[in-house]
This record gives C-alpha cells, sequence and structure tokens, in this order.
C-alpha cells in the first residue's frame, strides 16, 4: 500500500463528451482539509468528482489521488469515499445491508463489515432505521446513508457530491459534523455544491468553477465579498420604461448603468439592490407608473461567475489560463489569471452580461 | 486517518464472493426470481400433464421432448436473457454502479460475481426443472425414475453448459451496449443461436444451443441435418467452453476500460 499523502493534484485536467467540455485545464493541488468546490448546475463539479473518484478518465491532462492516477486502480480506490450526487440506491435493502455489503467490498471481513457499517450509519442518525429497506426512506435519510457507505472504509479522500441535497437543517448539522470530524483526522474533503451558504458553514476554503474551468481559488469571505461588489440586474417592465429609467438616474440610487431593451423594458445595473428596488417602487407610485413586472435574472453564483469569467478577459474556450491553482489552503484567493479580475475595486474588463441593447450611461 | 494504514485491496477470491453475496440477495428480493419460476413451473407442469392426458405417451418419450422444446428451445434462452442481460446494464442505468466501481474489490470481479450469480440462478432453475419433471413423468414408474436419472442428469449438465455460454453472452452485450442490452442480447440469441440451431451444414456450429443438444444425446432436428458434419462430444463441450470463457474475457474488458459517466451512472 502506498504511503503517499491524502491529497488531490489536478495538472491541466480536461474532460469532454463530443463536442461538449465539461472540465477544461484544471490545475489545483488540495491538502488535507475541507475544499468546497463550488459551482453552478452544468459547470464541471461532478465531472471533476468522478474524476477524482476513478470512474472517468481525463481526455487530457492528468488527475492524482494520493499520488496516483484514480481509474480502475484499486490500490487507490481503498483510500477514497465517494457519495454521488444521484440519488439512487438498492431500494429492496437495508441501509445495514447496504453499507455492510459495500464494507466487504471494501476488504473488511464479514463481522468488521457489519460492526462498521452500523457506526457508520450510526453517526449519521440512522440507527432506530437501519434495518428498514432503504426504499421507504426519506430523501435525508437517502442523503444519509450514502454518505454512510463513503465513509466506512475511514477514507483518506472523501468526496461528497451536492450532498446535503435534500436534508433538513438537523440532518445538516449531523452531516457537517461528521464531514468536519473526517477533515480533523487528516483526510482531503471535497464537497461541492451550488449553494454559497452551505460551503461558508463548513469551510473557508473554496474552489469556484464555471463552465469546466477552475476561475478562483481561495477564501469563501472573499467570494462573498465579490458577490456584493459585482452588479446587480434588475429588470422593470413598462410602457413608459424610459421614462422611468431616465427618473431612476435622476435620483441617482447606485444605479451604475441602464440598458434598455426596446420600448417597454429597462435593466438597471446596481451595486445596492436594496436601495434601487426601494426607489423603483416609490419612482412607480409617485409617478404613476404600470409596472408590468420586477425581476432580477442575476442567479447569484451564476451570474458570478459569469462575471468573473467575463472580468478576467477570458472565454470559455480560450484556454488562455495556463497556471497553476495552486497549493494548499492559504487564506487568500490564488487566481493564477484571474488575480486583476479579483483584486478588490478592479475595473470590469467587460460589461457583465450585457445584452444586446443600446446602453444608457 | 492521516495515512494509509486501514487501507487495503481485498484479494480476488474475496472480491468476487462479496459481489456475489450483493447480487443474490438482491436477486432473491428481485421480480426476476419469480418470475423464472413461474416460467419454469408452466414448462414442467404443461410437460407432466401431457404425460397422464396422453394415453400412451411414455415417459422416457415425454421428458426427451419436453426438455428439447421447453428447456433447450425456450428456458435456455429466457432464464440467462433473464438474470444476466440486465445485470451490469441495470446497474448502469440505475446509477448503482458508481457504488461498486468506486470500491477495491476491483471490476474483475464485479463483472465475474454477476456472472456467477446470473449463471446460478439460471442453471438452477433449469436443473430443477429438468429433476422435477423427471419425478413427474416417472412419478408412477418408480424403477424407471432410477434407471433414467442418468439421462436426465446427462440433460441438466448440458443445460447448466448452456446457462453458462448464454449468461456471458447476455453479461457482455449488456455492460456494452447499456441502452439496448435486452434488444441486443435477444437478437443475438434469437438468431446466432435459435435460427442458426436449425440451418443445414456447419451453419449449424454457430449456435451452441446445438453443442448442448448433442451433449445431451438429443435427437438433431432442423433443416439438412444429414449435411451437418459429425463432432464428438468432446469437441462440442470444448467449443461451448471456449465460447463461454471469450464471451467472459471480453465483458471483463469491457467493464474494465469502461467509463461511468453521465448519463451512465
Amino acid at each position: 500500500m502506498s504511503k503517499d499523502k491524502a491529497s488531490i493534484v489536478s495538472v491541466r485536467a480536461s474532460k469532454w463528451y463530443g463536442k461538449v467540455t465539461a472540465l477544461q485545464d484544471v490545475t489545483l493541488k488540495l491538502d488535507p482539509g475541507i475544499w468546497g468546490l463550488l459551482g453552478p448546475n452544468g459547470s464541471g463539479k461532478t465531472t471533476f468528482m468522478r474524476i477524482c473518484a476513478g470512474l472517468l478518465r481525463p481526455s487530457l491532462g492528468e488527475v492524482r489521488v494520493c499520488g496516483e492516477r484514480p481509474f480502475a486502480n484499486n490500490k487507490v480506490l481503498a483510500r477514497i469515499g465517494l457519495c454521488p450526487e444521484a440519488d439512487a440506491l438498492y431500494d429492496d435493502l437495508t441501509a445495514l445491508e447496504f453499507v455492510t455489503a459495500l464494507a466487504r467490498l471494501s476488504g473488511y471481513p464479514e463481522a468488521e463489515a457489519t460492526e462498521r457499517a452500523r457506526k457508520s450509519l450510526a453517526d449519521f442518525g440512522l440507527e432506530s432505521a437501519m434495518d428498514r429497506r432503504m426504499g421507504g426512506y426519506s430523501r435525508g435519510m437517502r442523503q444519509r446513508a450514502k454518505l454512510a457507505q463513503a465513509v466506512v472504509h475511514d477514507p483518506d479522500v472523501l468526496l461528497l457530491d451536492e450532498p446535503l441535497t435534500g436534508t433538513d437543517p438537523t440532518s445538516r448539522a449531523v452531516i457537517l459534523d461528521q464531514i468536519r470530524a473526517r477533515a480533523k483526522k487528516g483526510a482531503v474533503v471535497l464537497f461541492s455544491t451550488h449553494v454559497l451558504h452551505e460551503v461558508e458553514s463548513i469551510t473557508e476554503q473554496v474552489l469556484l468553477i464555471a463552465r469546466g474551468q477552475v476561475v478562483a481559488q481561495g477564501n469563501v469571505h472573499e467570494i462573498r465579498d465579490l458577490l456584493n461588489e459585482h452588479p446587480h440586474h434588475v429588470r422593470v417592465h413598462s410602457p413608459r420604461a424610459r421614462e422611468l429609467a431616465a427618473r431612476v438616474l435622476e435620483q441617482g440610487v447606485g444605479v451604475v448603468a441602464i440598458n434598455v431593451d426596446g420600448d417597454d423594458a429597462v435593466e438597471l445595473l446596481t451595486r445596492t439592490p436594496d436601495t434601487t428596488y426601494a426607489a423603483v417602487a416609490k419612482i412607480a407610485v409617485e409617478g404613476n407608473f404600470p409596472i408590468r413586472a420586477l425581476t432580477s435574472p442575476d442567479a447569484t453564483l451564476e451570474a458570478l461567475f459569469h462575471y468573473l469569467v467575463e472580468r478576467s478577459g477570458r472565454m470559455v474556450g480560450s484556454g488562455a489560463d495556463r497556471g497553476s491553482g495552486g497549493g494548499g489552503g492559504g487564506p487568500a484567493l490564488q487566481t493564477t489569471g484571474y488575480e486583476k479580475a479579483l483584486e478588490p475595486g478592479a475595473a470590469p474588463a467587460a460589461a457583465p452580461a450585457a445584452p444586446a441593447s443600446e446602453e444608457t450611461p | 486517518m492521516s495515512g494509509p494504514s486501514k487501507a487495503f485491496v481485498p484479494g480476488f477470491g474475496q472480491s468476487v464472493v462479496a459481489h456475489a453475496r450483493l447480487g443474490f440477495v438482491r436477486t432473491v428480493r428481485g421480480r426476476k426470481l419469480r418470475l423464472g419460476v413461474v416460467a419454469t413451473a408452466l414448462v414442467v407442469i404443461a410437460a407432466v400433464a401431457s404425460r397422464y392426458l396422453a394415453d400412451e405417451a411414455e415417459p422416457d418419450e415425454v421428458v426427451k421432448t419436453a426438455v428439447q422444446l421447453g428447456f433447450f428451445w425456450m428456458l435456455a434462452f429466457l432464464l440467462p436473457f433473464l438474470f444476466a442481460s440486465g445485470a451490469i446494464a441495470e446497474e448502469v442505468e440505475n446509477r448503482t454502479l458508481t457504488f461498486l466501481a468506486t470500491r477495491p474489490a476491483g471490476r474483475l470481479a464485479l463483472t465475474i460475481g454477476k456472472l456467477i450469480v446470473a449463471w446460478t440462478f439460471s442453471a438452477g432453475l433449469l436443473v430443477a426443472g429438468v429433476l422435477l419433471l423427471h419425478v413427474g413423468a416417472y412419478a408412477t414408474e418408480p424403477s424407471d425414475m432410477i434407471d433414467e436419472i442418468g439421462q436426465s442428469m446427462r440433460y441438466a449438465g448440458a443445460l447448466a453448459l448452456l446457462a453458462a455460454c448464454y449468461c456471458a453472452i447476455c453479461l457482455f452485450w449488456g455492460a456494452l451496449v447499456v441502452e439496448a442490452s435486452g434488444l441486443i442480447s435477444t437478437l443475438h440469441l434469437a438468431s446466432l443461436e435459435f435460427v442458426f440451431g436449425f440451418l443445414p451444414g456447419v451453419a449449424r456450429f454457430v449456435s451452441m444451443n446445438y453443442f448442448c443438444q448433442q451433449l445431451a444425446g438429443l435427437p438433431q432436428g432442423g433443416f439438412g441435418t444429414e449435411w451437418v458434419p459429425e463432432l464428438s462430444l468432446g469437441v462440442c463441450g470444448a467449443v461451448v467452453v471456449g465460447v463461454t470463457l471469450a464471451f467472459v474475457g471480453l465483458s471483463a474488458l469491457v467493464v474494465e476500460t469502461s467509463e461511468v459517466g453521465f448519463g451512465r451512472a
């Protein structure tokens, strides 16, 4: 058995399915600790997890887990635990049978496999339900059963793909406690999610991934700052949209730009969305503006990811990033290739997600 | 935890047993076993009923005809298809293969474990069916029942070998063409195994069903029987074993090298 320290190292790893690029040029090194893999749906999180778990091979580049390539490598697989995203279990088995069977597949003899399975299920709060068939489990219980099988063999590398999906607050607390405990013992825990506050609750170390690219690596609080800094889009549909936009500009409520989209819609770009929402409402009432819709096209993180990609001047598919995400868990954002984009107060290199329309500064 | 001291790779035998145990439990609780039991029971009941309802039916003729028509031409196709074609394909489609493929037990053990489970249930039902048929057909003639048991065991042995071959074929197609495992397995069995089993000349040698019927000592049927070259039983057995091992090897190769990706698990 290899004595290599627990780690995940990716060197310019790319993965594509036909013409679809799922992962592009990912370079990073993860040492023991908890790492949040943060990205919108379809950003490549699961692909990266699957490559790390030895289920997929990178099309280009290399991923090493504990110093070795993981694909169908039993030596490495003995040190990996994966909690997959899919809500798929053997519904005709009890949780105890399921986790025991997987412990046996990790090489434990019958008695030890059963003992480990019981402990693992109890750790995740399933002691009273472990003898029931999983087909009757709630979503949260199924999630906990999947987590129990992932840790039953005490892995050095724990890959958790959206582990909090479908869980209630109590379950979340139990799960997060277990994850922290594993990390404290020296495991590398890679925790994927598209919800920022889930990551904030467990770690400060994050990897931001968008459209298959790691766009930033570092401290979660800086990501939060970026979210606040990122101009928020407020879309107003009104028959007198241009007039309304002019009144909003006159009032100066933090709006940094206005996109006029036809005669009956305007999009306001603001860094103070709360103030802007209040101002629009006030102007609409005072000026008797009929409002058909007031929406925000931003989907928080997704908007931030697009913003980061565009602001760094690196469009998807350009292959411009050749830098290393660098190593091991420093508090500051490490964004080789992205430093300028991520520096607080940096000037935007491109307008964030501007629609094709005439722009009124 | 920081070191890998607790992590170890199980031996191949231990891994196969672990995979097989999981498969046995799941099959026993699943619908496929019940379906297989019902299909086998129907064939046995129909044959035994014909023995006692037909006025001059000799038990040995009833057993021989039932084994050829009901077992070689029907159950020998149905049962391996039932237990093997989805053994890997369904794990992929249900997204549960991820749990098995990320364990250090390894993919070769996974393939062999699945094959053992499928073969055990297929062959078990075929052998049990032949024995029940034998007992039912000879129920009124106990001395003949004992005298003829050797022949019935020969039928059962040939069927068990054929089941192994068909399980390997279905497992292979299930691993290679996950999305259409049932269709491709059916096409293979229906064309290469069933139809070719009736063709004249060496074309009949494509069908493992033909070789196993020779091993069972059943009479040749189909077209142009006189043009089919005669082969010794040893050669027939070797061909079936060789083809079985080839398909097992191909299945293992496919599972060992396949990615388990989006839309697949």
